[in-house]
């Protein structure tokens, strides 16, 4: 049984996102800055009657502030009854990935090693498959784990 | 199959739910056979679904139980106290391990010890009868229970939250592009049916979201329910005699209140019990009735639930209190002297404080009435103490209905808006106030208003956000006492709106912060965020006493407040006029687009959400885009009042001078040496006394119109009447009922004389003919209708 993945860019790496996860992806509008929350907030917006937060996908990898949001692509993830937007530089696809072609992942470098377990082979690439449950878990607790 | 499990476990524990109240009366009341009944179907229920579920232990138990109640229901064994205790045991044990079933935790196993007692009850096993277990429940509790009602059913269906969650978001996305709609159609100048197409719909999306809003409220009963369980179980154990009573299980709460609540009011109500009520024997001797009476009363009003629990036992000896209080160091006995009477029955709250003597299993363990107050104010509710020394004590508890949808305040900081709760905003008074001085204590700055010093922060440092000039006019200082820690004074830019806010819990993300509540979206879809009252103390350093020990003239000034001072809204009129309002009436500040702002009538009136309401200070339509208007109600009508904008609120004491004009001014108050006109509300609504829908309590004008054409009476006389607020009907069956009979006497070929006090004869001509005394001419507007309110007062 092949599951769908979404393919997209983030720091400029191509990775995949379960879409299972997924509900939708949206160009993120009007935002709404959240102060002296964790650095990975990006900012509110708002999707119809639902507010997001906005996850800085970037920022969470390498450390740096993505310098847009408005604009910029989010997809919608609902986890732990909350919604968030993660932010990614691009979107390219949603392709299907039999269970034999994901490897559990190893020896990834700093910034990458706590959102990603698994790896997904593509068309020969080896493509790191990102866990959104990790992404958007206080910075704190990705220290601690 | 686990859905299955899933659904017996809700159901079961519902059913105990609403058992609990019942079981206790049928201790009173051992033969009533619709309780032995009710006992029966529960367990009978139980046995049913544990067959299939495959729970034996539950199935054991039932069963045993099934069987004994079977016999008492056919009379073939009587019902006495002791089968009623070994029922409660058994029922309190299928409780446990339906819980036990949902935790997986593991439930002690004598069940052979339960059945055992039950089945002694059989008839062929009536030899082992007085077997040991079976004294327990000779001993009969001293509870007795009133104002329980018989449980009318209504039909449901259980519906997941989740599903509920999505009705919600549903609705609101609809309320959000109604707004989207709405405006775009002000933009277009599209026609008239259009506009009324628009405004049918608009209404019915926001009865939707009532409605949906209801469904989230529970009834009270839920919680009340589980209280007579409570004091009989109380009463058992401290061995006295109390009556409870309860009333009010009707009113519905939110949900997410009831489970606050829970916790409060078992304490409030062992400590009544341990505490309030005396023993029968010293109730003898002071000539009350041995047994003790505590009554828990619910009401609603307005969007607050109230709840009163009084007990007719000893009240609080404030005496004793004080030394107590003394003892531990609490206040010294200087303090003790000076304080008020309400001060010190408030030292009941402090932590660490009882009055009890001895610590019982109940209550009195030194943690209770400090919890109680934390728990109900961290959901914005209040408790007051009402004290009658040897004669009670009256506990009143304010909750609000619904913890999702709360009062705000936005306030303006850094060019962001930010949202607080309104109920933890003590004052909002301007900066530029000249009782405003900031101090500072080395580093640390304080306001000093009135001579309260209060821990002082900016808003915008407190955010790390740039702070921006404020647009017009000076900063204004937010007042807030915040459910934990201390007063604080908080400056912000500007407070931009008064306005209620459906709150959504924020990501853990950002929660983590510590300094926010959670977020909302308010009609302009821009998300806000909600900032926590204790969460910002914490982060100014408030903390709680910081400065107790300063000198301070605020308790002189409260002392002034307290004999009939009163909060008054400062703001500027059209033309440029300072006035003042008091605060009391207004529901909320707001702006409003001057679009929908119409002339009708000769009046302006405003249409907000389908709604058209009266606008008073303003002569004709404004020229810019928004308005800003003070919401004014006098319980059921509301005005707009517009203003140019709001200056302050201040707290005034002083006298109000009479002024010239007592139709438009209650008078004139005097604010910081500077006279102020204070409007009167009652002349705003004297004034713009727009037509009411007529109200079911309205009088009944019964009209008496003959079979031939009444074209008259139904085409101009019942809408005059109708708009003077009365009920019209032209219906013979009616007549009866009706406050009022008119008679129309048309050429004066006069209808047979009745001397029925209601009747009102209207006559054609102007001038009455001589056997038409008392009547008065139809055209007579004036002298019609205060003809109709003699009749209905009762005059003649």
């Amino acid at each position: 049984m092949a599951a769908l993945f979404l393919l997209a860019e983030i720091a400029g790496t191509e990775v995949a996102i379960a879409s299972e996860a997924i509900e939708s992806i949206i160009a993120v509008g009007e935002t709404v800055a959240v102060p002296h929350a964790d650095p990975i907030v990006a900012g509110l917006c708002a999707v119809r009657s639902r507010v997001l937060t906005l996850i800085d996908c970037q920022y969470r990898v390498t450390g740096t502030k993505s310098p847009t949001v408005k604009g910029s692509f989010a997809a919608i993830v609902g986890l732990g009854g909350h919604s968030f937007g993660l932010m990614v530089d691009k979107v390219f696809d949603v392709i299907p990935l039999p269970a034999d072609a994901i490897v559990p992942a190893k020896k990834l470098g700093k910034g990458w090693a706590d959102i990603v377990t698994q790896l997904g082979c593509i068309d020969g690439r080896l493509v790191m498959i990102v866990d959104p449950e990790a992404l958007v878990s206080p910075q704190g607790e990705r220290h601690a784990a | 199959m686990d859905d299955l499990r899933a659904e017996f476990i809700a159901e079961t524990r519902e059913t105990l739910e609403s058992l609990a109240s019942q079981l206790v009366q049928w201790e009173q009341t051992p033969d009533d056979r619709d309780l032995v009944d009710c006992a029966f179907r529960f367990v009978h229920t139980v046995k049913g679904s544990c067959g299939f579920l495959d729970l034996p232990r539950l199935a054991r138990l039932s069963h045993a139980a099934e069987e004994v109640l079977a016999h008492a229901r056919d009379g073939r064994i009587g019902t006495e106290r002791g089968l009623v205790s070994a029922t409660l045991a058994v029922i309190d044990r299928i409780s446990a391990l339906t819980d036990a079933l949902e935790s997986g935790d593991a439930v002690h196993d004598d069940d052979a010890v339960l059945i055992g007692v039950m089945l002694a009850f059989l008839p062929d096993t009536a030899s082992s009868k007085a077997s040991g277990m079976a004294a327990e429940g000779a001993r009969g509790s001293g509870a007795t229970i009133k104002g329980i009602s018989q449980r009318h059913t209504t039909r449901s269906v259980r519906v997941s939250l989740a599903q509920l969650d999505r009705l919600m978001t549903g609705v609101s996305d609809l309320v959000l592009s109604r707004n989207e709609v709405s405006r775009q159609l002000r933009t277009l100048s599209a026609p008239a049916e259009v506009d009324q197409a628009f405004a049918r719909l608009s209404s019915t999306v926001a009865e939707m979201r009532d409605a949906v809003g209801m469904m989230r409220m529970q009834n009270i009963d839920r919680l009340f329910s589980s209280l007579p369980r409570l004091l009989r179980d109380a009463c058992i154990e401290l061995d006295k005699q109390i009556e409870l009573t309860v009333l009010g299980s009707e009113v519905e709460v939110d949900r997410e209140v009831v489970e606050a609540m829970r916790d409060p009011l078992t304490h409030i109500l062992r400590n009544a019990a341990d505490h309030g009520i005396e023993p029968a024997a010293d109730r003898l001797a002071m000539g009350k009735n041995p047994t003790g009476r505590i009554t828990v009363n619910a009401r609603q009003s307005g969007n607050q639930i109230m709840v009163e629990i009084s007990d007719d036992g000893r009240g609080i000896d404030i005496d004793r209190l004080g030394q107590k209080a003394i003892a531990r160091g609490i206040v010294s006995a200087d303090q003790w002297r000076s304080m008020s009477e309400r001060s010190r029955l408030e030292t009941i709250f402090v932590p660490g404080l009882s009055t009890a003597e001895t610590v019982t299993a109940i209550s009195g363990r030194g943690v209770g009435m400090d919890i109680v107050r934390t728990n109900i104010e961290a959901i914005a509710g209040t408790i007051d103490l009402e004290n009658h020394p040897g004669e009670g004590l009256k506990i009143t508890l304010r909750l609000p209905l619904t913890l999702s949808i709360i009062a705000g305040l936005s306030l303006r900081a850094g060019g962001e808006i930010y949202g607080i709760s309104r109920s933890s905003v003590v004052e909002i008074i301007s900066c530029a106030n000249r009782n405003v001085m900031l101090e500072s204590i080395g580093d640390m700055p304080i306001a000093n208003v009135r001579g309260q010093r209060l821990a002082y922060a900016k808003l915008e440092d407190i955010l790390g956000v740039e702070a921006k000039a404020p647009q017009h006019g000076s900063r204004a200082l937010v007042i807030i006492r915040p459910a934990v820690g201390a007063q604080f004074a908080l400056d912000v830019e500007a407070v931009v709106d008064n306005e209620e806010l459906v709150v959504k819990p924020a990501a853990p993300l950002i929660m983590a912060a510590g300094i926010y509540a959670g977020t909302t979206l308010p009609d302009n879809g821009r998300p806000m965020l909600l900032l926590d009252a204790s969460g910002v103390a914490a982060a100014i350093g408030a903390d709680e006493g910081l400065f107790d020990t300063l000198p301070s003239s605020a308790a002189e000034y409260e002392l002034v407040a307290g004999q009939g001072g009163f909060s008054i809204l400062m703001f500027v009129t059209l033309d440029g006029r300072k006035q003042a309002i008091r605060l009391t009436a207004v529901e909320r500040m707001m702006e409003i687009a001057c679009d929908s702002i119409f002339e009708i009538g000769g009046r302006l009136c405003a249409s907000l959400d389908g709604e058209l309401i009266d606008m008073a200070g303003i002569d004709e339509r404004p020229q810019q885009h928004h308005i800003k208007v003070l919401r004014i109600s006098d319980g059921d009508a509301a005005i707009l009042l517009a203003v140019d904008d709001v200056v302050d609120i201040f707290s005034f004491a002083g006298a109000v001078a009479p002024s010239a004009q007592p139709d438009i001014l209650e008078g004139i108050v005097h604010i910081e040496e500077e006279p102020i006109e204070l409007r009167s509300i009652y002349g705003l609504f004297a004034s713009h006394a727009a037509a009411r829908a007529c109200a079911p309590g309205a009088a009944l004008c019964f009209i008496e119109s003959g079979n031939d054409g009444s074209a008259w009476e139904r085409e101009i006389l019942a809408p005059l009447l109708a708009a003077a607020g009365y009920r019209v009907t032209f219906e013979a069956a009616d007549s009866k009922a009706a406050d009022v009979v008119i008679l129309r006497e048309g050429d004066g070929s006069n209808i047979a004389p009745a001397t029925d006090a209601r009747i009102l004869r209207l006559r054609d001509a102007i001038q009455p003919a001589a056997d038409q005394p008392g009547s008065i001419y139809r055209y007579d507007r004036i002298g019609l209708l205060s003809a109709l309110g003699t009749k209905i007062t009762g005059g003649c």
